[in-house]
């Protein structure tokens, strides 16, 4: 391990623990270290601007290839900009009408094709696939019909819909119950991963010596 | 000028939306191009519209600094630690006496250094803490007190043992032999998966579909300039 | 004050230091549960496996270092399963902070398979937009990306020679912290019909389902145990011939199931106390 290794483990060590110290309560070191996350985020993502965005789509584009048109998307870049600056913040309004609007245009029918219509199909297919198929896809086309109506409000639940959207709240309630283990989940995983870190490289790689 | 600030982005808004929607219906090499330029602009546009992001920031901590506002320390400790990480990927460096190689890109420099030893760790950190809080609020707050609270409950329960190694192990030896053949009692794993692939997957798939169906009405309503939240405020 | 009081009202310090404990000391010293895959992560990795030497996959690291413990193990376990089947991966990332932890797999994985940039693999780096990168690679991939993360023109590279666009592509692997699997799966699975496979963090796992039910990803893998089984597979299959070692998501297993045990029986114990008090109380206010 070299001497920069080491330097480093020891500073995200402290900065991992300083973190941490959010748990007891929030603190002046917890404090500095949520400051210096954002000042050294906000420095790797203008990196990340000039050398994945400007250089490549604009800078080569216009100075390397010629291509003039790549000055049409950086002006509207920049009118963007403008709107930190109160009296031209109107200008980034073309800006932003280019391309939602385009987004949402192109997005309705390939979400309709590629997504409604998919997953629709899938949930009228027909009985076809034995006993136990047949009951799950019972138990799915009950499911999302439970579900819709549950989220339909035009008509109030009571009497029959109301019985009909009780069955939607109950699959809607197995999968945030679902969700919940899987967060859960998550989140250990992440601990699991700092604490990997602690031990394997910074107690016993670095404190240690082991592996090194 | 009004006509600028208000009626040309709406026009602008609808043109945009109503070509590239018919577009997808007009399959020729013409349109392709267009498309691809749509989207060769856009790339360029969401560059500078993250900079914005960035810009603000900025701004809101060197004001802070200057009126000397409560914490304005800890906005000297952002910017200082902004202009290093900046300049450590944006100048040609050449640190090769200390051991650091130049280039934003080189695994051995110091902007790659920083990011590795400082930038992970502390982001990751940031949302590992919350796995203690997730812990004490499933301790304290989570409670059976109805019917679909039980079944969410119930559901989290079987995913947080069946999806985790022992769950297999808690159950694999529980048979019982029925006509000559094993039965697992209680198959975790196969319980786990059903949930997951049945109804979860109903129930989300019931969701996404009101979902979609919103996305598409909230679209038609940009393109036909009823919704105009994206021009923001002002006249 | 009885146990079920002091159930009650504990001290949120102690679950937070039962948790610390429950985390680390299985590190320390593993019980090494075994990882039995599902057919969800099965259903991506038999995909791949199948996949004849010479087979682009395309890899989309859009994940940050929030979601590392969870997702940078299956992108290395993915290269390595690449690398080892003489697969040529395309890796790019979605995902502003991606980069830096894409490139550090990727290259990790170059320098033990001994493979080539711009002619066994090629990272393509980061682009904004999201939507907009992937509509701009159904088209072409050298003009969405002109130069890879490395500054070196796409169109002379060797391996871009017969492939232009995604469905020249014979795989997609999305590894996604967030939610571009849905983009990928309808802006280039399935208008160009390339079979894709989705590996995603735990919280959003369960919202994919609909996709891997109706076939529109080969395979699912959510969060650690999802990169575990991969990690467990390829180890099963190739461990001895190319010297794979244990993976960091299989290794924390077991921290993971003591956690996840811990606070199923804490809200076992919890409730049933609560139920406890609250009968306590009722009988209270019928003598009262």
């Amino acid at each position: 391990m070299t001497i920069g290794e080491i330097i480093g483990i020891w500073v995200a060590a402290g900065l991992t623990l300083m973190m941490f110290s959010f748990i007891y309560r929030d603190n002046a070191f917890f404090k500095l270290g949520e400051h210096l996350y954002l000042g050294i985020s906000v420095g790797y993502f203008v990196n990340i601007q000039y050398w994945q965005v400007l250089v490549p789509d604009v800078y080569r584009a216009i100075k390397v290839n010629h291509d003039f048109l790549a000055l049409i998307p950086s002006i509207l870049g920049i009118f963007i900009l403008l709107r930190l600056i109160p009296s031209l913040a109107w200008l980034s309004r073309m800006s932003f009408a280019f391309y939602i609007g385009g987004f949402a245009g192109l997005a309705i029918p390939n979400v309709l094709h590629g997504y409604f219509l998919p997953q629709l199909f899938e949930t009228l297919r027909p009985f076809d696939a034995g006993w136990a198929g047949n009951l799950n896809q019972l138990v799915i086309l009950l499911g999302v019909f439970t579900v819709i109506i549950f989220f339909f409000f035009s008509l109030e639940h009571k009497n029959v819909v109301g019985g009909i959207s009780r069955v939607g709240l109950f699959f809607i309630m197995v999968s945030f119950g679902a969700s919940f283990g899987y967060t859960v989940m998550a989140r250990i995983s992440l601990l699991v991963g700092r604490f990997q870190f602690l031990i394997d490289d910074w107690i016993m790689g670095v404190i240690f010596r082991q592996g090194g | 000028m009004l006509f600028f600030k208000r009626q040309w982005p709406i026009i602008v808004a609808f043109v945009c939306g109503i070509v590239m929607w018919a577009r997808y219906y007009i399959p020729t090499e013409q349109s392709q191009t267009l498309q691809d330029e749509f989207v060769r602009w856009a790339r360029i546009l969401f560059g500078f519209a993250a900079m914005l992001g960035i810009l603000s920031l900025l701004h809101h901590h060197w004001n802070k600094i200057k009126f000397k506002r409560p914490g304005y320390g800890f906005s000297w400790i952002t910017l200082v630690a902004f202009v290093i990480m900046a300049l450590t990927g944006l100048l040609p460096i050449s640190w090769q006496w200390i051991g650091f190689a130049e280039s934003f890109r080189d695994l051995d420099g110091p902007h790659m250094y920083l990011f590795e030893y400082m930038f992970v760790p502390m982001q990751a950190t940031m949302f590992s803490v919350l796995a203690f809080f997730i812990a004490s609020a499933g301790f304290r707050a989570f409670r059976a007190r109805s019917v679909e609270a039980t079944a969410l409950l119930v559901a989290g329960c079987i995913i947080m043992i069946g999806r985790v190694p022992v769950g297999d192990l808690i159950t694999s030896g529980w048979t019982a032999s029925i006509g000559g053949t094993d039965y697992s009692i209680l198959p975790f794993a196969q319980v786990t998966d059903w949930l997951l692939n049945i109804p979860n997957a109903a129930a989300q798939r019931g969701i996404i579909l009101g979902v979609i169906l919103s996305q598409i009405a909230i679209a038609v309503r940009i393109i036909f300039g009823i919704e105009r939240t994206y021009m923001g405020g002002g006249d | 004050m009885d146990f079920v009081n002091t159930i009650l009202n504990l001290d949120r310090r102690v679950i937070y230091t039962i948790v610390g404990l429950l985390v680390a000391i299985p590190l320390i010293w593993p019980f090494s549960l075994p990882v039995i895959p599902t057919p969800e992560t099965r259903g991506i990795y038999n995909a791949m496996d199948a996949l004849p030497p010479g087979s682009h996959v395309m890899i989309a690291a859009d994940f940050d270092p929030a979601s590392k413990p969870e997702l940078l193990p299956m992108l290395e376990a993915l290269l390595a399963h690449c690398f080892i089947k003489d697969l040529k991966p395309h890796l790019l990332t979605l995902w502003p902070s991606g980069p830096g932890l894409a490139q550090q797999a990727i290259e990790r994985q170059a320098e033990k398979y001994g493979k080539e940039s711009g002619t066994d693999w090629c990272f393509l780096g980061f682009r904004y937009g999201t939507v907009a990168v992937i509509l701009g690679m159904t088209s072409s991939i050298t003009d969405t990306f002109v130069t890879d993360f490395y500054g070196k023109a796409t169109s002379s590279m060797p391996i871009y020679e017969r492939v232009s666009d995604i469905a020249d592509m014979d795989y997609l692997v999305d590894i996604a912290a967030g939610a571009t699997v849905e983009y990928w799966v309808v802006y280039a699975a399935e208008p160009e019909g390339v079979p894709m496979g989705a590996s995603c963090t735990a919280v959003s796992a369960t919202s994919y389902y609909p996709l891997l039910q109706a076939g529109q990803i080969t395979g699912l893998s959510g969060g650690m145990k999802g990169t575990a089984e991969y990690e467990v597979l390829l180890r099963e299959e190739y461990g001895q011939s190319f010297n794979i070692p244990t993976g960091d998501a299989t290794k924390g297993m077991d921290a993971q199931s003591a956690v996840h045990v811990f606070i199923v029986l804490s809200i076992i114990i919890a409730n049933i106390c609560y139920f406890i008090s609250l009968r306590r109380e009722r009988e209270e206010r019928r003598k009262a």
